[in-house]
C-alpha cells in the first residue's frame, strides 16, 4: 500500500489540535475540568509528491483547521508535522517565513481572501514581494506571466477583486498560491461557491497544472463529486478523526466505514429514476467539546454494538479491503455492504450482525 | 382538469440601477398544479431568487419593478393586487422557506414563540379574516362548497369577533396553542420538542433550524410552499434527512411546493416537474425524468453534462464556454446563443424563441425555448 | 534577483524605505478620496456639506494668516454705530461698544474651526494608536493581552468622565484660556477613538486575507501597516468628519459655561465665548447672539452632512459598486447579480 520508492511530501503524526474554551468564574469554583474543542483530533496522514490527497468531511470534522494546521497557521496543540522527511511543527519567525515558499493555501471565501483595497498585482504577488525582493516592474511581469496560466487575461493587473466573479477571484486566489511555486497547495473547498460550469473549469485548470507542474494538493471539500474526479487518495473526517483511507477509485465504489457509507449514500444524483425513498440516518454530529471515548460515529451507525461506545477503533488495515485504512471495530463485517442498504428503497440493512 | 395554484404568465422584472435596467426575470410563464412539485433549477444570477420573491410580493418596491405578466394565485391576479391585501395572501396562502434559518429565525425569540405566532396567524384567518382556508385543512378543490378567495379577500380586514376574541386569550399560555406547537415540531421529526421549544435557534444545529422553519411554515397549512434552496446550507447527510422529511410530508399534506435549488441532484430527488431559468428566461419545463433523460435545450444539456461525475483519468469535465450574461446587457436574439454548440443563424437574430411544446411527454407538458430543439441530444 | 536601489516611489517592497510605506497609505488614501469625491457629487446634500467646509476652510485659514481681511480689525470697539441691528456695513449688526459682530464671528472661524480639528485629530492619533494596539495585538494569555487589556481599562476610565465636569475642574486648576480647555476636551475625547478604531481592527484582524497574508509570509507589522490600516481608514475618516463638528459644539459649551476664553478682554475670539458674554443681553440686541449660535449651527451642520454623505457612500454593500459609479442595489436575500467579467481567454483549456 505505501509507496516505497517516494519519500512522503507531506507527513502528519497524531497531529491535534485544541481550542480551549474560556472558564467561567463558575467552571473554575466548581472545579470543573478544563474544556476545550477537539477540532482535529490525532489526525496521521501523507500526502505524496505530484498526488491530490482529498481531504472529506462535513462540518466539524475538522478539515479546515487541519488545512490550517499543514499551512502552519495555527499551532498545533500536540503531534508532528514533516516536509520532506524534517520536523517543520515548532518552526518560528524567519525560519517560518522561509517554508512557507513550500506550502501555500487557497482559501474558502474568494471574497475575504482578497484584501478589497489592493489591486490584483499586489494581491498576488504578495507572496513574492514577501519572499524575495523585486522591483515592482519585475513584480508585475511576472504576474501579468502568471494570470493567463489560471485562465485570466494578463491585462488586469490594476483592477480590484470586487470586480471579479466568484469564480474570477478563486482564480486570483490560485495565481496568489502559485505565484511561488510552492510544491504543496492546499485547497479548501476551492469550488464550493461557484456554479457547475465554472468548478469544470476550476477543476480542469487545476489538474492541468498539476501535470505542468508537478504539484500535489491537499483538497479540502465536502462535495463528492469533486474528490471524485481530482483527487487520488481520498481521507475522510468525521468529528476531527480520520476514519477512512484509500484510493479514491476504491474508497467511493466499495466504501467501508459505515459514515462512508452514510456520506455516500446521502449524495443526491441527477437522476428521477434514482430516487431514493427513505435516508436512514438519523441525528446530527456530536459535540467537539471534550469528546467521551468510544467510536463518535456510534450515536448514529446502523451498525453499532456495545464495543463502539466504549472502545476507540483504531485506524487500521482490513484484511479484505487491502489498500485502505479504517477505524471501525466490525470494518470486516459490514465493509462489504453497499450503500444503498442506507436508502429505503433497497433491503433494510441487518439490526443485528453476528458479532465477532 | 384541476386548476392550477399558481400560475405565472409572462412575468417579467426588472431591477432599477444607476447604470441602467437590470432585467432580472424576462418573460417567464409556468403553472403549478395543486399537490405538486415543481423545481426551478438554475445558476448563480438566473434569477431564481427574484422568482421567488417576486410572487410572495416580497420584491423591494421601489428598485424592482414587475415590467409585465400576471401571477395568478388561486384565481386571483396578485400584481393587481392592492399592497396592503398582500399579507392576507401570505403564510397562509402562499408560505415560504428560506436558505439560511438562521436568518429568517427571530433570535430574540425561543422556539415556542415563532412556531406559535404561525399557528395564530392561521387561527385568526380560520375566523373570518383569512384569505385561503376557513376550515384550516389544506386546499381540497374537490369541495365545491369552499368559498373562493376572491370573496375573502373582499371581506374587510377585521372582521367581527375574530380579532378581539384573539385578544382576549392572548397573553394567557393557551393549552392548545402549546399542544398545537409539539404537535407541528413532532410532524417534522423532531424528537425531543418539549426541549427544543424553550431553545433560541442560535442554540441549534442547521439541520434543527431548518425543521422549526418547516414547521412553521407548515403550521399555516398554505396551499403553496415556496421553498428557496433550503437545503443548500446544510451538509449533505442532514440534507438527505430533510429532503427525506420533505417528501413524506408532501405525501402527507398534498401542499404543492414550488422548490428552488442550483443543485440538479436536489431537484431530481424531490421535484415532479422541473423548469430551467437561465438569464431571467424560462428555457426549459417539463416532466422531471423526461427533461433530465432528454434535454432538449442546450443549456439544461450542457448544465447536465458539466457536473463532475467522472474520475481523473476518464478525461477532462466537460463546462460550458463563456460565461453568464451580464443581465444589464442580455445579447440579442436567444439569450444564450453566445455559448451554444447548437447555434446557427436564427439564434442570434431572431427575437429569442418561444416556450413551445416538443418531445413524448403527453399534452405539451415538455416545453422548450429553443429553435433546434429537435437535434439536442 | 536584482538588488534594488531604496527609493521612496517604490511603495510596498520589501526594504521599502518608511516614506516608500507611507507613500502607500497616502495612495490608499487618495484612492479612497477620489472614489468618495466622485460619488458624492450624487447626493446634493452631501455635497452641499463637502462644499461648505471647503468654503470655511479655505476661509479660516485665509483669516487667520492675514487679519487684514476682515473688515474691521476682530475686537476693535467703535467700528460704526452702536448697538444697531444688521445693515450694512455691518452685517450682522454691532454691540454697545460698536464691535463688529461679523468681524468678530468671522475672526473666530480659524479659532474654532482649528480647535476641532486639533482635538478631533489628536484623539485620532492618539487614541487611534492605542486602539490598533489594543485591537490587533491581543493573543490570549500573552504580554501583549496585558498591554491591550491594560489599554482598554484606561480608555473605559477615562470614558466615564463627564466631559463638562472635568473641564470645568481643569480650568479651576490650570486657569483661563483656550488651552486648558482644549486639553479638557481631548481628555475626554481619545477614548471614543480607541473604541472605534479596535473594533475596527477586530473586524479586519479575523478577515481571511489577513491569514492569507500570513502565509504568503508577511511579517505581522507589514501586515498592519499594508492591510490593517487601509481597510479601517474609511470608518475612522466618517468618523472623524462627523466628529469635528461635536467637538466645535462641545468646546463652545465649554467655553460657554466657564466663561475660560475671555472676550472680549483679549484675543483670540471664539463662538462659545462670544454667546457668554452676550448672554444676557439676548432680549435687547439679538443679533449679538443669534450670529454667533447660527454660525457653530451652519459649520456643524456642513461637517456633518459631510460625514454623512461619507458614511452613505462607505456602507460596505455599496462599497463594490461605488467605483462603478452605482447605486446601492437592494436584492433579495440570497440574490446575486453576475458582475462584469473579466475573463476571457480560452476555455477549453483543459489539461493537456
Amino acid at each position: 500500500m505505501t509507496d516505497a520508492a517516494s519519500e512522503p511530501l507531506l507527513e502528519t503524526i497524531s497531529i491535534a489540535k485544541y481550542f480551549p474554551l474560556a472558564v467561567s468564574a463558575r467552571d473554575w469554583l466548581g472545579r470543573t475540568p478544563a474544556r476545550s474543542i477537539h477540532a482535529v483530533d490525532e489526525v496521521s496522514l501523507t500526502v505524496r509528491s505530484g498526488e491530490t490527497l482529498a481531504l472529506i468531511g462535513e462540518s466539524g470534522s475538522g478539515k479546515t483547521t487541519f488545512g490550517w494546521l499543514v499551512a502552519r497557521l495555527h499551532e498545533p496543540t500536540q503531534g508532528t508535522i514533516r516536509f520532506r522527511g524534517q520536523d517543520v511543527t515548532h518552526l518560528s519567525g524567519s525560519a517560518l517565513r522561509a517554508w512557507r515558499r513550500n506550502v501555500q493555501i487557497v482559501f474558502q471565501d474568494p471574497v475575504g481572501s482578497l484584501d478589497p483595497r489592493l489591486r490584483v498585482w499586489q494581491i498576488v504577488s504578495e507572496p513574492i514581494r514577501a519572499q524575495l525582493p523585486l522591483r515592482r516592474a519585475a513584480v508585475r511581469e511576472r504576474v501579468a506571466e502568471l494570470l493567463p496560466q489560471v485562465g485570466l487575461p494578463s491585462d488586469c493587473l490594476d483592477q480590484y477583486p470586487h470586480e471579479f466573479s466568484g469564480g474570477g477571484r478563486q482564480r486570483l486566489s490560485l495565481a496568489r498560491a502559485l505565484s511561488i511555486n510552492p510544491s504543496l497547495v492546499v485547497l479548501d473547498e476551492p469550488t464550493s461557491a461557484l456554479d457547475v460550469a465554472v468548478q469544470a473549469q476550476v477543476l480542469n485548470r487545476l489538474v492541468g497544472l498539476q501535470r505542468e507542474r508537478g504539484l500535489s494538493y491537499l483538497l479540502i471539500t465536502h462535495n463528492v463529486a469533486t474528490v471524485r474526479y481530482a483527487a487520488d487518495r481520498v481521507a475522510v473526517l468525521y468529528v476531527g478523526q480520520l476514519i477512512e483511507i484509500g484510493p479514491v477509485r476504491a474508497v467511493l465504489t466499495q466504501p467501508v466505514h459505515p459514515y462512508t457509507k452514510a456520506l455516500l449514500a446521502a449524495v443526491p444524483v441527477p437522476d428521477p429514476k434514482r430516487r431514493r425513498a427513505r435516508y436512514r440516518i438519523s441525528g446530527e454530529v456530536p459535540t467537539l467539546i471534550n469528546p467521551k471515548h468510544g467510536c463518535r460515529f456510534a450515536p448514529r451507525c446502523p451498525f453499532v454494538i456495545e464495543r463502539c461506545r466504549v472502545e476507540d477503533p483504531p485506524l487500521r488495515p482490513v484484511a479484505e479491503f487491502p489498500d485502505r485504512l479504517v477505524a471501525c471495530h466490525r470494518a470486516e463485517e459490514v465493509g462489504s455492504i453497499p450503500p444503498e442498504t442506507l436508502i429505503g428503497s433497497g433491503p433494510a440493512p441487518p439490526d443485528r450482525l453476528p458479532s465477532s | 382538469m384541476t386548476e392550477p395554484v399558481l400560475s405565472i404568465e409572462d412575468l417579467s422584472v426588472s431591477y432599477a440601477t444607476a447604470s441602467g435596467s437590470v432585467h432580472a426575470l424576462s418573460h417567464v410563464s409556468l403553472e403549478i398544479l395543486p399537490g405538486r412539485v415543481t423545481g426551478i433549477v438554475g445558476e448563480t444570477g438566473c434569477g431564481k431568487s427574484t422568482l421567488a420573491h417576486a410572487i410572495p410580493g416580497l420584491l423591494p418596491v421601489p428598485a424592482a419593478q414587475v415590467r409585465g405578466g400576471r401571477i395568478v394565485y388561486r384565481g386571483i391576479d396578485l400584481t393587481k393586487l392592492p399592497r396592503w391585501k398582500l399579507p392576507m395572501v401570505r403564510g397562509t396562502g402562499i408560505g415560504m422557506i428560506f436558505q439560511e434559518p438562521l436568518n429568517s429565525l427571530n433570535p430574540a425569540f425561543r422556539i415556542y414563540d415563532q412556531v406559535a405566532e404561525a399557528i395564530r396567524i392561521r387561527r385568526i384567518r380560520e375566523r373570518g379574516a383569512g384569505a385561503t382556508h376557513p376550515e384550516g385543512a389544506p386546499f381540497d378543490y374537490s369541495r365545491p362548497e369552499s368559498p373562493s378567495t376572491a370573496a375573502t379577500l373582499t371581506r374587510p380586514i377585521l372582521p367581527g369577533g375574530a380579532v378581539q376574541e384573539h385578544l382576549k386569550t392572548r397573553g394567557l399560555h393557551d393549552p392548545s396553542m402549546h399542544d398545537e406547537v409539539i404537535e407541528a415540531l413532532t410532524l417534522v421529526r423532531i424528537n425531543d420538542p418539549e426541549t427544543i421549544v424553550r431553545l433560541y435557534p442560535h442554540e441549534l444545529s442547521g439541520g434543527m433550524r431548518q425543521r422549526v422553519m418547516i414547521a412553521q411554515a407548515l403550521s399555516e397549512r398554505p396551499s403553496l410552499l415556496i421553498a428557496d434552496e433550503p437545503t443548500s446550507a446544510l451538509d449533505v447527510t442532514i440534507q438527505a434527512q430533510v429532503l427525506t422529511l420533505m417528501k413524506e410530508l408532501i405525501d402527507e399534506l398534498h401542499t404543492s411546493i414550488l422548490f428552488i435549488s442550483h443543485d440538479l441532484g436536489v431537484i431530481a430527488e424531490i421535484a415532479d416537474d422541473v423548469g430551467v431559468l437561465y438569464a431571467g428566461r424560462l428555457v426549459e419545463l417539463g416532466p422531471v425524468a423526461e427533461v433530465f433523460e432528454r434535454p432538449r435545450h442546450p443549456y439544461t444539456r450542457a448544465l447536465l453534462h458539466a457536473a463532475p461525475n467522472r474520475f481523473k483519468d476518464e478525461g477532462p469535465l466537460d463546462s460550458i464556454p463563456g460565461t453568464v450574461p451580464n443581465l444589464a446587457r442580455l445579447p440579442m436574439g436567444c439569450v444564450f446563443h453566445p455559448r451554444c454548440a447548437f447555434a446557427r443563424e436564427k439564434c442570434p437574430t431572431d427575437p429569442a424563441p418561444p416556450l413551445r411544446p416538443i418531445g413524448t411527454a403527453p399534452a405539451g407538458e415538455h416545453r422548450t425555448a429553443c429553435w433546434h430543439a429537435e437535434e439536442v441530444t | 534577483m536584482e538588488p534594488h536601489p531604496p527609493s521612496s516611489d517604490r511603495p510596498g517592497l520589501p526594504g521599502g524605505t518608511r516614506s516608500g510605506r507611507m507613500g502607500s497609505v497616502a495612495r490608499g488614501v487618495g484612492r479612497g478620496a477620489a472614489t468618495a469625491f466622485r460619488s458624492l457629487r450624487t447626493n446634493s446634500l452631501s455635497f452641499a456639506g463637502f462644499v461648505l467646509v471647503v468654503i470655511f476652510s479655505v476661509a479660516a485659514v485665509v483669516i487667520w494668516a492675514d487679519p487684514a481681511v476682515l473688515p474691521y480689525p476682530a475686537l476693535a470697539i467703535f467700528t460704526g454705530p452702536l448697538s444697531q441691528g444688521p445693515t450694512w456695513p455691518h452685517p450682522f449688526g454691532t454691540d454697545e461698544l460698536g464691535r463688529d459682530i461679523f468681524s468678530n464671528v468671522l475672526s473666530a472661524l480659524p479659532t474654532d474651526l482649528g480647535i476641532g480639528v486639533s482635538i478631533a485629530g489628536a484623539s485620532l492619533l492618539f487614541g487611534g494608536g492605542l486602539g490598533i494596539l489594543a485591537g490587533y495585538y491581543d493573543r490570549p494569555r500573552s504580554l501583549s493581552a496585558v498591554a491591550s487589556t491594560t489599554i482598554l481599562r484606561l480608555t473605559d476610565l477615562f470614558l466615564a468622565f463627564p466631559s463638562l465636569i472635568l473641564a470645568l475642574a481643569i480650568t479651576v486648576a490650570l486657569g483661563r484660556g483656550v488651552l486648558p480647555i482644549v486639553l479638557a476636551v481631548f481628555l475626554t475625547w481619545w477614548p471614543y477613538y480607541v473604541r472605534l478604531v479596535r473594533g475596527e481592527v477586530l473586524a479586519v484582524k479575523n478577515q481571511p486575507y489577513i491569514a492569507a497574508a500570513r502565509a504568503a509570509g508577511v511579517t505581522e507589522r507589514r501586515i498592519v501597516l499594508r492591510h490593517v490600516l487601509r481597510n479601517i481608514l474609511e470608518p475612522v475618516i466618517v468618523y472623524f468628519t462627523l466628529d469635528i463638528g461635536t467637538v466645535i459644539v462641545t468646546f463652545s459649551t465649554v467655553a460657554f459655561v466657564t466663561g475660560g476664553v475671555p472676550y472680549p478682554t483679549s484675543p483670540p475670539v471664539e463662538w462659545g465665548a462670544m454667546i457668554a458674554f452676550y448672554a444676557d443681553r439676548v432680549n435687547s440686541l439679538p443679533w449679538t447672539v443669534i450670529f454667533p449660535g447660527l454660525a457653530i449651527f451652519v459649520t456643524v451642520l456642513a461637517f456633518s452632512l459631510l460625514g454623512d454623505g461619507l458614511r452613505d457612500l462607505l456602507d460596505p454593500r455599496s462599497r463594490r459598486i461605488t467605483a462603478q459609479a452605482g447605486a446601492a442595489l437592494p436584492l433579495p436575500a440570497g440574490a446575486e447579480l453576475p458582475t462584469a467579467e473579466a475573463e476571457s481567454g480560452p476555455y477549453a483549456g483543459v489539461a493537456p
